[in-house]
């Protein structure tokens, strides 16, 4: 990744991306102008003109050149707006919404055009003791408190640092259960609180900016992969507020925008961006309406990016490791849960349930936690009659009991026949399918295949397709690790290693929102041999699962009443956790 | 037992999973209780905005009718 350029040099892609959605706001000025709109949509020229004059009052507090052409197109449509009583008159009127109005004169202060007048209705609303005191959510408390800043009007209200405590940006949440409206909230809390890139607010105690940062960046990764501009504006106006002018995911961003900005300048919103009462069948009026805000968002993010008075810092990076302990303590407890159902499930479920507890025990360093569950089901194995149960458990569950009771010391009769018979059958064999490399390599660890003959046939398979292809994530994610076997470094790396993570952890929100917990477990198994490990997105899913374990040490609310059916979901979803929590990282 | 094996059966074998699982057996289930307040759009994050053009959206489509 080319590093992104200091201000000063050339090409600069926000530049182009600025001009060019200003240029077609300019284009549709008239639509910013509640007079001129239908009466259906008088309402929603108000929002919009409110938008549009904050990028415009910005522009003049950012940048000391007098407008161009279309910046001050903009500037004379608001300023004619602004100046008519039935407009500005309506903050005396429409209390609840004051911000929909103040905001204008906000932006008009900006630009060194105080009205005397509207500035009186403002004060006489804040002073009537409701507009700025009815109940608002944290970050519309800030907006307010913002925007009666920027308009120069004195108020009673609790500063901002008061209100930050109280956010979702600074609980430092999931990023893999943030909706939509979650990521406004997180935006805007970043535009008031910073004064869009003008001041460092006192962030609450135990507020780490590092991880704030990777918040954002995560959260724009996840947009970007949801073909959202809308947000992927946002949060890079977000981080250029915070001071990051050098995020490897903003450029990402950058080069998202330039791509789905159109030759006109227009950045479109994503699908349902609009009530669709608004929508109406005039086209023209549609484009318009689905694409200003995410227009003017794109326009703000390319002068946040150039503003010279913006803060910039370097790119914070986590002062600490993350804790392990909480990992290893969930694996272990896992580990004794499934060790313990191997011993009294049947046959065919006391098998996988064995092999995973061998696999924790094998990544916890503790090959005791699971000797008696294969012991157990070895003893059983060993009475079968007919065909060997080994053929139909999975090779996973065989590699697993295999490793486990190597390392135990312990041996099997009918496992090293049907691994010796499995090695001999590949003998003379000079290619294998990609999905049966791991395979390969587990015999070849266990001594089965000589390293010459395994390490030929699993160059032999290709992971080119499983990389490029698109089928569901989760069955790429199930193809890789097949593949990779625990071997991260048999993974390719380089940028389609890069897509394909993405791809992978953009997955990763559906999967928990649905309580695919097999599904969460492997993506996040595939994202951990990629390389992965200390990603936002992947630490984020890892407690998630670590979220899910019971007090017995298993995993996932089943949400159901029989016995029967709550034992089987848990100790499948489980053996997923365990797998997952006991993959080394790449 | 008889454990032999001819080369397509240890190719089979070898491509098969016990522990990593994709069919989803309580989807629907789950989905019943998530699906609140999903709207995507940045007009829903002016919530005063929106009540007040929804409202009229409903209203305007009742006097339609």
């Amino acid at each position: 990744m080319v590093p992104m350029k200091a201000a000063g040099e050339l090409p600069r892609p926000w530049r182009a991306v600025e001009q060019r959605a200003v240029s077609w706001l300019a284009a549709h000025h008239f639509r910013f102008d509640p007079h001129t709109a239908e009466e259906s949509t008088v309402l929603f020229a108000r929002k919009a003109l409110v938008e549009m004059a904050l990028l415009v009052g910005l522009r003049a507090r950012l940048d000391p050149a007098p407008f161009d052409g279309d910046y001050q197109r903009l500037f004379d449509r608001m300023s004619a707006a602004a100046k008519r009583p039935s407009y500005r008159e309506l903050v005396g009127r429409d209390e609840r919404a004051l911000l929909l109005y103040a905001g204008t004169h906000a932006a008009l202060r900006l630009c060194g055009q105080e009205s005397e007048e509207f500035h009186h209705l403002i004060e006489q609303s804040v002073a009537g003791r409701y507009a700025t005191s009815f109940e608002r959510i944290p970050y519309r408390q800030l907006d307010l408190l913002h925007t009666l800043e920027l308009a120069g009007v004195d108020h009673p209200l609790p500063p901002v640092e008061d209100v930050l405590p109280l956010t979702l940006f600074c609980a430092d949440p999931s990023v893999l259960r943030l909706g939509d409206r979650d990521i406004y909230a997180i935006t805007h809390t970043v535009f008031y609180a910073t004064d869009f890139g003008l001041r460092v607010p006192r962030w609450p105690a135990g507020f780490d900016l590092s991880r704030a940062v990777e918040l954002l960046e995560a959260l724009c990764l996840l947009s970007r992969h949801r073909g959202n501009a809308d947000l992927v504006a946002e949060l890079l106006c977000s981080l250029l507020c915070l001071g990051v002018h050098d995020s490897a995911e903003a450029e990402r961003g950058w080069a998202f925008l330039v791509e789905v900005q159109e030759a006109d300048g227009r950045v479109a919103g994503p699908e349902g961006i609009v009530h669709p009462g608004l929508e109406g069948s005039d086209e023209e009026y549609r484009s318009w309406a689905t694409a200003y805000h995410t227009t003017i968002v794109a326009a703000l993010a390319g002068l946040l990016a150039r503003g010279v008075t913006v803060i910039r810092r370097p790119r914070p990076s986590p002062a600490t490791a993350p804790d392990d302990t909480q990992r290893t303590t969930a694996l272990r407890r896992a580990t004794l849960w499934l060790a313990d159902a191997a011993v009294t499930a049947d046959l065919d479920d006391a098998l996988p349930a064995a092999a995973t507890a061998a696999r924790g025990a094998r990544a916890l360093a503790e090959p005791a936690l699971a000797q008696a569950a294969l012991a157990s089901v070895v003893k059983r194995v060993e009475a079968e009659q007919g065909p060997s149960p080994w053929r139909r458990v999975g090779a996973d569950v065989v590699f697993e009991c295999a490793h486990g009771l190597r390392a135990a010391s312990r041996d099997c009769a009918t496992l090293d026949r049907f691994l010796e018979d499995t090695a001999t059958a590949l003998t003379g064999l000079t290619a294998v399918p990609v999905a049966a490399a791991g395979g390969v390599a587990h015999l070849m660890r266990l001594g089965w295949l000589t390293e010459d003959t395994g390490n030929a046939l699993i160059a032999s398979a290709d992971p080119t397709p499983l990389m490029t292809a698109v089928p569901p994530p989760a069955m790429t994610a199930k193809g890789l690790v097949q593949y990779a076997g625990d071997d991260p470094d048999r993974l390719p790396g380089g940028e389609a290693a890069r897509a394909v993570g993405e791809r992978l952890a953009a997955a990763l929100p559906a999967a928990c929102q649905d309580y695919k917990l097999d599904e969460v477990a492997v993506l996040l198994r595939c994202l951990i041999l990629l390389g992965w490990a200390d990603h936002r997105v992947v630490r984020d899913g890892v407690e998630f699962l670590l979220r899910q374990q019971t007090p017995s040490g298993a995993f996932g609310w089943p949400a159901v009443d029989d016995p029967d059916q709550r034992m089987g979901l848990r100790q499948r979803w489980t053996q997923s956790c365990v797998v997952t929590l006991s993959t080394p990282a790449g | 037992m008889s454990c032999s094996i001819d080369t397509r059966k240890a190719l089979e074998f070898l491509q098969t999973s016990g522990l990593v699982h994709l069919e989803i057996p309580l989807e629907q289930l789950v989905r019943a209780t998530t699906t609140l307040d999903e709207v995507a759009g940045y007009v829903l994050a002016w919530e005063k905005y929106v009540l007040v053009v929804a409202a009229e959206c409903d209203e305007a489509a009742a006097a339609d009718q």
